[in-house]
């Protein structure tokens, strides 16, 4: 096998184990707590720029002004610290009402988008920011992919740990309770706002996590980068696989990645590469109906906690 | 009888209309310590509403509540039912609400029974390898305790959605007395549960009586509240047709006619 296929493959799991954290942050709102975030490409995107802006050295790009020149691992502590005060002050702004805050996620990741592409003072507008890794420098492309996969596969673990110690504790209890009955929970003495926003910003906090990370090592910022076609497929293997499951959501997404591949290596029709992208969706959105009707909780159906 | 007991709930001159409909309208109840009390009234008479009010999920429009001579009604108007179960009064529902999905032994294991550990800050520590929730067992051994005391041992396993209603209205009983409240509000406790249930419900109700605390009940079976009640309202399209013992309130004329049905009414 060549070089550059091995680290195509290091690359494609590098982007799988991407996702597998973000299906895993979503799975934490929405499978756990009933949480509808529809935005979940806008905090992936702020992880990623602020993690960018934070790392850029101004005197580099001419067309940004701001830019910091901080060491990686500081400019992403700051950007999961700067996305959970901004999650929560989205949240705090409607109070987490469960309807309320689906439109506003949406709306959220809509300015994210528009903010980045057309502020290039601070984004680089449609250029985006080209990030500079010491990695990229000193190893060859196969060893930089092997770090890289590496550094996710980690992060993918923790984050896998975390949310699954989390659903499972007292904390994962109350979650569940007020996914199920809210007033009931509240009159048990349960704060269902509070907890429901810490609930939010503690996933909010991964996915710009994931996106900080990715976005070092993917070596650039772009706004096509975060379409909103990323939270949809996020949503969609969350929903395959099995809301209130972490297996559910790994396996929901492996399959829409295997997929979306077999879509690109043998829907190809020469000439005409939109019928491929076309296809896939058609796929998917067939499978999807297929499972709701035979199956609406998921291949794996919920494991919410160790006692059901 | 219950003279010297001393006043813990007050509702003064509660008032809440939803438009042209006056659900409550100048309601004044007192409730004693230790006592259980009924509020009694045809459908539609503002019972239910007067309990939202109480436990916070109905802001009322004008009134005060009193809880413990402390005016409460602050907490009511801003609807935060979770700090009014904090201090002590804790409601369960017509139609029994529960957390389905749950093991029975689960949903008992939901009311915040252990010092909070709930904080950002304990839900970031597990995030460190190898570290255990130390109070999940304390909690489970409570909740197994509660389970044993309903009689619901070998249930426990099983779901809540699954139960019979007088089941499910049992692990309500439970999950509120877990909150340690000095007063319950419940709201027909007795609504759908099967004929066989209805006595072992009953008598947790009587023993929490014994216990100290102090009841407040919407029902609409008659001979369980003449016979278990302290005292008792009647409530008429929101306003209080006339309180009492359950013997004055088994003769009262206007009572029989407003709400009874003068035939229905054994004298005894």
């Amino acid at each position: 096998m060549t070089t550059p296929f091995i680290a195509f493959c290091l690359s494609f799991l590098a982007l799988f184990l991407f996702y597998v954290i973000l299906t895993l942050a979503l799975n934490l709102q929405w499978g756990q707590a009933g949480i509808l975030n529809f935005g979940l490409v806008g905090f992936v995107a702020l992880g990623a720029y602020i993690t960018a802006i934070c790392m850029l050295d101004p005197s580099t790009l001419e067309y940004i002004d701001v830019g910091f020149g901080l060491p990686f691992p500081i400019a992403f502590v700051i950007a999961i610290i700067v996305t959970g005060i901004i999650a929560w002050l989205v949240s705090a702004i409607v109070r987490l009402g469960l309807e309320e805050l689906a439109i506003i996620t949406l709306a959220f990741a809509e300015v994210v988008h528009i903010a980045i592409s057309n502020e290039t003072w601070l984004t680089g507008g449609t250029t985006g920011i080209y990030i500079s890794s010491f990695l990229d420098e000193k190893l060859g492309l196969l060893g930089y992919n092997v770090v890289f996969t590496v550094v996710l596969l980690v992060a993918a673990l923790l984050v896998y740990y975390f949310t699954t110690k989390l659903n499972f504790s007292q904390f994962g209890r109350i979650s569940n309770a007020i996914r199920q009955d809210e007033i009931k929970a509240k009159s048990l003495g349960i704060n269902t706002v509070s907890h429901r926003m810490k609930v939010f910003v503690i996933g909010s906090m991964i996915m710009a996590a994931a996106g900080s990370l990715y976005a070092y090592f993917g070596l650039r910022v772009v706004p096509e980068l975060y379409p909103v076609g990323l939270t949809f497929a996020v949503w969609i293997a969350l929903i395959l696989g099995g809301s209130g499951n972490n297996r559910g959501a790994v396996l929901g997404i492996g399959i829409y990645m295997l997929m979306d591949m077999l879509a690109r290596l043998y829907l190809d029709i020469p000439g005409h590469p939109e019928i491929a992208a076309g296809l896939k969706f058609v796929i998917i959105g067939l499978l999807l109906v297929i499972l709701i009707i035979r199956r609406p909780e998921g291949i794996l159906g919920p494991k919410r906690s160790r006692y059901a | 009888m219950h003279n010297k007991a001393k006043i813990i709930l007050q509702c003064e001159n509660l008032k809440k209309s939803f438009g042209a409909t006056r659900a409550v309208d100048g309601c004044s109840l007192e409730f004693q310590e230790g006592t259980i009390t009924s509020i009694i009234g045809p459908n539609g008479s503002g019972k239910t509403t007067l309990f939202n009010i109480i436990t916070g999920f109905t802001p009322p429009d004008s009134g005060k509540v009193y809880y413990k001579d402390k005016d409460i009604t602050k907490l009511c108007m801003k609807s935060k039912s979770y700090a009014l179960a904090d201090l002590g009064i804790a409601q369960s529902f017509q139609l029994a609400r529960g957390f389905g999905e749950m093991a029975i032994l689960e949903s008992l294991m939901v009311p915040p029974t252990i010092a909070d550990d709930n904080s950002l800050f304990t839900v970031f520590q597990l995030l460190l390898p190898g570290r255990k929730e130390t109070s999940r067992l304390e909690r489970e051994k409570k909740a197994r305790e509660m389970l044993k005391e309903l009689g619901l041992e070998e249930k426990s396993a099983e779901k809540l959605q699954d139960q019979d209603v007088g089941t499910q209205k049992l692990v309500e009983l439970g999950q509120i007395f877990l909150l340690g409240p000095s007063i319950f509000l419940l709201d027909e406790p007795l609504a759908g549960v099967s004929r066989d249930k209805v006595p072992i419900l009953l008598n947790h109700i009587k023993g929490l009586r014994e216990m100290g605390k102090t009841i407040v009940m919407i029902e609409h079976k008659m001979e369980p509240v003449l016979n278990i009640s302290d005292m008792i309202y009647v409530l008429v399209k929101g306003k209080i047709l006339v309180n009492g013992s359950p013997d004055e309130i088994r003769n009262d004329q206007r009572v029989k006619e407003a709400y009874l049905g003068v035939s229905s009414v054994r004298t005894e």
